[in-house]
């Protein structure tokens, strides 16, 4: 009996083997793909402080088609579903011609053709960081549209510290000199001010670096993106003058770093007479928090080197995977969060500059430092640069390392001329396996 | 021997009672119950580490299918071209060296000291033992308030004496330090382990040497430390691996807890694992990580292989002595 009966037995167990989780596959596939009631789910992996519930039941109304499935962003879970081939639809970040370059992303091109909410022409320059033409970053096709933007190497400066200290405010319509702005700082110490100059250290300098050398006139790659030259006059003064804010300790460096990670509570507590901190700032002055500085706040152009030049450090916004099984649906999506209510509703925050030209005449005007911040910001918009960025190295890697060579030279372990002959090095190496990489 | 003979006896008994095929079934039963371990073992240990080997000699980013055999080319940057790897494992071997010891001799002097008659002794054990529970999140968000620079109680209290009130404990080059002191803040947790081994270290030894004339110390040194020397050395080889290990607590310490840049963790508190931890996640560097983590498993092996030769010559078994 046993014997008949056993073979059956193992029949059916393979079967159920093979049947259950092929109903379970079956099952996940109908949920993605719509199934029979037409609606496609669309996999958003972005913050949920700046893509809210509330967005998302809005869309879903207007839109019945479309389910959102929300997904905290988290890069290692990016990584993961980027190298499965199951990437979210919508993801958020910086645009990374490193990730251009693989073939991981979607190019918009065709979508912002067609759409009615993002046109080609209301499309701010700044949205050029996401371009991407095969070997040059800033050209070719769009990858990702900007959420928010800033010029990042604008300063704000607090008057009130100034008048106090005897110094002289910076202008906010001249370009200052970035010596200028030191000397102003190390006067401001002299005379008791906590924090004369803040440079959002913390979140890397890289962008003041390189934006200092392109203000000279300097390269900061070679033409095909594959070394960096650092054995150059303006690389030198850029890290000197880095190296000088460090050892006059008139700010924050990786050696004294603010326990908040960022400069914002400094400056509103009246603590930091300047910060690098960019438009963002105007929204951390309407709160509460901001009362004590907002009258005597002030948004001041990028400083220079030379050529009126100004940078932005992230340009974060939303793109679609390459992989994504929902393209179309995905792009409807990224349309009404970065063309729809919700850019209205940022645009008017104050909490960064809308990357469309059609929402700037929403910039908030409640109190006198956001009408005279929207004014600076509108003349930065115009000295924006797209600084050249290698698709063959991970800009966390140059972060990283200029903090360390910068670090070296404040602590006078190593000399501007060494710290930027290990950093050349460092990067290089990098570079040329990233090239190996990519071919 | 001749329990062991009358046990093998009987099972021989058994399989006979029970024929060829039962053995067989009896087999198999065995590796119908070991499946679930044999497989989670097969399909959640030899497999990743096959795949990490593997992953060693490629250029694999961890999130493109663009990547190819790079042959030993990241081990040989790991030993030719990255001065990064070397100083963050000179740290590493300069926790060990200061955390290690300390962490068990202060275990073992707290165990001595609360291993005496003294009043509320359950108290006082109970004390020393409970910051070794506490959840790692809690006790680092703890230092981080005693290490603040603007509102620390360390730099409160500094400043009360007349002492600098404005020293970034939590940045080069003093969050090392803190690190150190958070580390030993939880070694009640060593301190019960120790505490139990006391407990069977046999009475008459030592009345019998202070019976010699001993003094406490001597008793101490040469019948009390020998007898729990198997302990201290447990004690010694997992906190070196433990400690050769770490890489939360040097994450949740910095000052600026803010991963999203590999600057935040000050560089004298990058230890191995967090350097590891930055190839991987910050610099996609997934192939050349894996690489590290293998030149580091050779050498925690090596390291333990070579504590265990030197084991011999400073701890010392109990055995059974044979009374036939």
């Amino acid at each position: 009996m046993s014997r008949h009966t056993a073979p059956a037995k193992r029949g059916l167990v393979a079967l159920a083997a093979l049947t259950v989780p092929a109903l379970m596959l079956a099952g996940c596939t109908a949920a993605e793909d719509g199934g029979a009631d037409g609606v496609t789910t669309v996999t958003v992996m972005y913050q949920s402080n700046e893509f809210t519930p509330e967005m998302i039941e809005a869309f879903e109304a207007d839109n019945p088609d479309i389910t959102i499935d929300f997904i905290e962003f988290d890069q290692t879970r990016l990584n993961a579903s980027l190298t499965a081939g199951d990437p979210p639809d919508l993801v958020r970040g910086s645009p990374n011609p490193n990730l251009f370059a693989k073939g991981l992303a979607t190019s918009l091109d065709d979508y912002v053709a067609d759409s009615e909410v993002i046109s080609e022409d209301d499309l701010l320059p700044v949205n050029d960081l996401w371009r991407w033409d095969g070997s040059t970053s800033g050209e070719g096709d769009l990858y990702g549209v900007i959420k928010d933007w800033s010029a990042d190497t604008s300063l704000w400066q607090n008057t009130a510290l100034f008048e106090s200290a005897g110094v002289e405010p910076l202008s906010t319509t001249e370009v200052s000199d970035w010596d200028t702005v030191l000397d102003k700082a190390e006067e401001l110490k002299a005379a008791g001010v906590e924090y004369p100059l803040g440079l959002e250290w913390q979140w890397g300098t890289t962008t003041l670096f390189t934006t200092m050398i392109a203000q000279q006139g300097g390269e900061i790659y070679n033409d095909d993106l594959t070394a960096v030259d650092f054995d150059t006059p303006e690389a030198e003064r850029a890290m000197q003058w880095l190296v000088d804010y460090g050892t006059s300790g008139v700010g924050v460096t990786s050696l004294n770093p603010l326990p908040d990670g960022q400069d914002g509570p400094a400056f509103q507590s009246g603590r930091m007479a300047m910060t690098m901190t960019g438009y963002w700032m105007g929204g951390m002055l309407v709160g509460d928090d901001g009362a004590a500085v907002r009258d005597t706040a002030q948004l001041v152009p990028t400083p220079t080197f030379g050529e009126r030049i100004a940078s932005v450090a992230g340009g974060v916004g939303g793109w679609i995977p390459s992989a994504s099984d929902s393209k179309d649906q995905a792009w409807r999506v990224l349309e009404y969060f970065m063309g729809g209510e919700p850019a209205v509703e940022r645009s008017e925050s104050g909490w960064g500059l809308p990357a469309l030209e059609s929402l700037w005449g929403n910039l908030p005007s409640e109190y006198p430092f956001q009408v005279e911040a929207a004014e600076t910001a509108k003349l930065e918009a115009d000295a924006v640069t797209t600084l050249p960025t290698s698709p063959y190295m991970d800009g966390a890697v140059f972060v990283s390392a200029l903090d360390r060579e910068s670090v070296a030279a404040i602590k006078g372990e190593k000399t501007v001329k060494q710290a930027l002959a290990d950093l050349e090095a460092e990067l290089n190496d990098t570079l040329a396996q990233g090239k190996d990489q990519l071919g | 021997m001749t329990s062991r003979s009358t046990a093998t006896s009987v099972a021989v008994a058994g399989s006979d009672a029970r024929g060829r095929g039962w053995r067989r079934y009896r087999s198999s039963t065995f590796y119908l119950f070991a499946s679930p371990w044999i497989f989670g073992f097969v399909l959640l240990t030899i497999v990743p580490i096959g795949f990490a080997l593997g992953t060693s000699f490629t250029n694999y980013d961890g999130q493109s299918p663009i990547w190819r055999f790079v042959g030993l080319r990241n081990y040989i940057e790991i030993f030719t071209s990255d001065p990064e790897i070397w100083a963050s494992l000179v740290r590493t071997l300069a926790y060990v060296v200061i955390a290690v010891p300390l962490s068990v001799g202060g275990g073992l002097f707290l165990a001595v000291l609360v291993n005496r008659r003294i009043r509320a002794r359950g108290v006082v054990r109970a004390i020393f033992f409970v910051p070794s529970v506490v959840p790692i999140v809690a006790v680092a968000i703890m230092w981080r308030l005693i290490f603040n620079r603007d509102a620390g109680l360390l730099n409160g209290i500094l400043e009360f004496f007349g002492g600098p009130d404005q020293t970034t404990w939590l940045a080069d080059p003093y969050a090392f330090y803190a690190l150190i002191v958070m580390t030993l803040w939880g070694l009640g947790g060593g301190m019960i382990v120790i505490l139990a081994s006391l407990q069977d270290v046999p009475v008459e030894l030592e009345e019998a040497a202070k019976i010699d004339g001993a003094s406490s110390w001597r008793v101490f040194r040469s019948i009390t430390v020998p007898m729990i020397s198997p302990i201290l050395y447990f004690q010694v080889i997992t906190g070196i691996i433990a400690s050769l290990q770490v890489l939360v607590q040097p994450m949740l310490l910095a000052e600026t807890n803010n991963l999203s840049t590999a600057s935040n963790i000050p560089q004298s508190t990058t230890l191995y694992m967090v350097q590891v931890y930055k190839e991987f996640f910050l610099y996609n560097r997934f192939g050349y990580g894996t690489a590290m983590l293998w030149v580091f498993f050779v050498f925690v092996l090596a390291l333990t292989l070579i504590l265990q030769r030197l084991s011999k010559r400073f701890v010392f078994y109990q055995v059974a002595v044979d009374q036939d």
